[in-house]
């Protein structure tokens, strides 16, 4: 409880220096940011930007009033000229949030699903041709960015073969089939790496755990093979999975973004990809703070995970 | 993130002989080969008898491979897609120089003291590196490229500039990565007895660590900056999808894949031909990275 406690501190202090950085990130601008936002504008208006901004106040009110806003769900309008009102921000970030969301759950599901039962496959037959076509396969999926390989996807998949959708993204709520067409490749493309990855580690640590003396002592007791592998073998096996896991969301979210932007799911990569080519700095900040958020809520939540599953770290 | 650090034990890190391998293998070399033909190419691109990169607008454009003398053929705007790929390695190789450079000098030097010294100044160095660390990595190179340098209609940055401002960014990111690494691993070498040794006769700390420690952390970050000069590669490619690597019409690996992904049937090979040779770089750094893991049994130190 008291190192719950501790981890909940600590996780405020890394959520207030995040915001803190994309609170002042259009000072990061170079020259005068009011002009970068609207170059085209007069100087009054130029004058109402600033004082939106907060840029006449003090580093730390204006922190408060921008965390203040951010969190109660007011984060400003796109800048779509003189005098106009832009889309809402926090409007299009309820939308595209639950698109990420999903895509990055879809992801990690599957790659258990099939990480696992290869990773212990491979242990399990270490060295014989199955094992050592996995790992050459292995090898060069990790050597494949995810970006060619969505290329690859998109144009064989998407434009030659004419199978998939190569842009846009159906709700689960209006079609489930169309929802599944949506997202087939933007979650094949991720879970590919991912298993590449997931199943090596497992394949070593049970490899390892395979040498051992209650593993040959199971077998003395004429356990099934089956038996051994899943029940015995698997769970003392899969503890570096998770620590994996945990630091494996930053490269996660990574590609979820990449792929985000390629297919135009209108997720969160989709809608940085826009702010940055419309140079919508204001919705931008808004954005990186919202992944940047997330980030941070996920890895505790797996950091907690990790001490329930294993009683070892429970009291560290 | 919880930091769990090397266990501190005095055992020596790893006294089994090493049986080496005589040479490197078969694939290595090819990996060097390929390493060097490309390093040349790109060290060599501006003497090369080739065509302007950015000079396009040929008749008839959108040539295919071997088309006209263009071994590569042309992109739509009708540029030498040989050319491009050619420059396009040294824009993407400088990144990636200049990013692990300055990733690993200042990561490395940061890891030393924080393995070294320990305490209270390897508990915030620690702490530094879990708040760059908060931040999902290409996120933050994102952000950072973004910002400091916006392609505004007003002062649009040089393309040096650009360069240099995306591997500095990139760099950055790779710093906590280095730092942990070499701070483990120095944790481990700390320990051993030649490190008390000179410690007891008198030796200043800093000639310690430079001079004792040092030595024997470089395999560890030399496995580590081989690889991360590959992920450079990938994230530069990650970037240039948001239109954050070089300016457009520049070449860049990433950037010319990037410049079709919303329509990759106009001109296929122009982000095939690309695409294949980032993917063989990254294959052949990998394989050199892991060759010098295993020549100087390099731990996978606790990240």
């Amino acid at each position: 409880m008291r190192t719950l406690l501790r981890r909940l501190a600590q996780v405020i202090v890394v959520l207030v220096v995040v915001t803190f950085f994309t609170a002042m990130l259009t000072d990061l601008l170079p020259g005068d940011p009011a002009t970068t936002i609207a170059p085209f504008a007069t100087e009054e208006q130029r004058d109402e930007i600033r004082e939106a901004l907060g840029l006449d106040k003090s580093l730390v009110p204006r922190y408060l009033d921008w965390a203040g806003n951010f969190f109660t769900g007011d984060m400003g309008e796109y800048y779509a000229g003189a005098g106009v009102k832009g889309d809402d921000v926090f409007a299009r970030a309820k939308d595209s949030v639950p698109r990420s969301l999903l895509l990055v759950l879809y992801v990690q599901v599957l790659t258990l699903l099939f990480a696992i039962p290869l990773g212990v496959l491979t242990a399990y037959k270490a060295g014989s041709t199955f094992d050592r076509s996995a790992n050459g396969i292995v090898f060069a999926l990790v050597a494949l960015p995810t970006f060619v390989f969505a290329a690859i996807l998109k144009f064989w998949l998407g434009v030659r073969l004419d199978l998939l959708p190569t842009i846009g993204y159906v709700s689960p709520g209006l079609s489930l089939v169309e929802h599944m067409k949506t997202m087939a490749m933007p979650v094949i493309v991720i879970t590919v790496g991912q298993v590449a990855i997931y199943s090596r580690l497992l394949r070593s640590d049970m490899v390892a755990t395979l040498q051992e003396d209650f593993i040959l002592m199971a077998k003395a007791k004429g356990i099934p093979n089956r038996r051994i592998l899943w029940r015995h073998a698997l769970r003392p096996s899969s503890l570096t999975l998770l620590t994996v896991a945990g630091l494996n969301i930053g490269a996660l979210i990574g590609g979820a973004l990449i792929v985000e932007r390629i297919f135009t799911t209108g997720g969160l990569g989709s809608q940085i990809f826009d702010a940055i080519n419309r140079r919508q700095y204001v919705p931008l900040q808004s954005f990186i703070a919202i992944v940047a958020v997330l980030y941070v809520a996920v890895n505790f939540f797996v950091d907690i995970l990790y001490r329930v599953l294993d009683p070892r770290i429970r009291n560290v | 993130m919880s930091d769990a650090a090397a266990p501190l034990s005095a055992e020596p890190v790893n006294e089994d002989p090493v049986v080496y391998k005589k040479g490197l293998g078969i694939t290595a070399w090819l990996g060097i080969v390929w390493l060097g033909f490309i390093s040349v190419a790109a060290i060599l691109a501006p003497f090369l008898p080739l065509d302007d990169p950015n000079k396009g607008i040929r008749n008839p454009k959108k040539l295919s491979y071997f088309q006209e003398g263009f071994i590569f053929g042309t992109d739509e705007g009708g540029r030498d897609v040989l050319s491009r790929v050619i420059n396009g390695g040294s824009a993407s190789l400088t990144i990636a120089l200049i990013s692990i450079t300055f990733g690993t000098l200042v990561g490395g030097l940061v890891g030393l003291i924080a393995g070294y010294f320990g305490g209270k100044i390897g508990a915030v160095l620690s702490s530094i590196f879990d708040i760059l660390l908060a931040f999902p990595p290409l996120l933050l190179a994102l952000t950072l490229v973004s910002v400091l340098s916006p392609a505004t209609e007003t002062e649009p940055p040089t393309r040096f500039e650009r360069i240099l401002i995306v591997a500095l960014a990139v760099g950055l990111v790779s710093i906590p990565i280095l730092a942990r690494i070499t701070r483990a691993n120095t944790l481990q070498w700390s320990q051993r007895e030649f490190v008390m040794a000179a410690r007891a006769q008198g030796a200043k700390p800093l000639s310690v660590m430079f001079r004792e420690v040092l030595p024997n952390v470089v395999p560890a970050m030399l496995s580590i900056a081989l690889l991360g000069v590959a992920t450079v590669i990938i994230t530069e490619g990650g970037l240039a999808l948001f239109g954050l690597s070089v300016i457009p019409p520049d070449p860049s690996w990433g950037s010319m894949v990037a410049s079709q992904i919303d329509d990759l049937n106009i001109t296929p090979h122009v982000w095939i031909v690309p695409s294949v040779i980032i993917f063989l770089t990254v294959m052949s750094l990998n394989l050199l990275g892991d060759v010098v893991r295993d020549r100087f049994s390099v731990r996978e130190a606790a990240i």
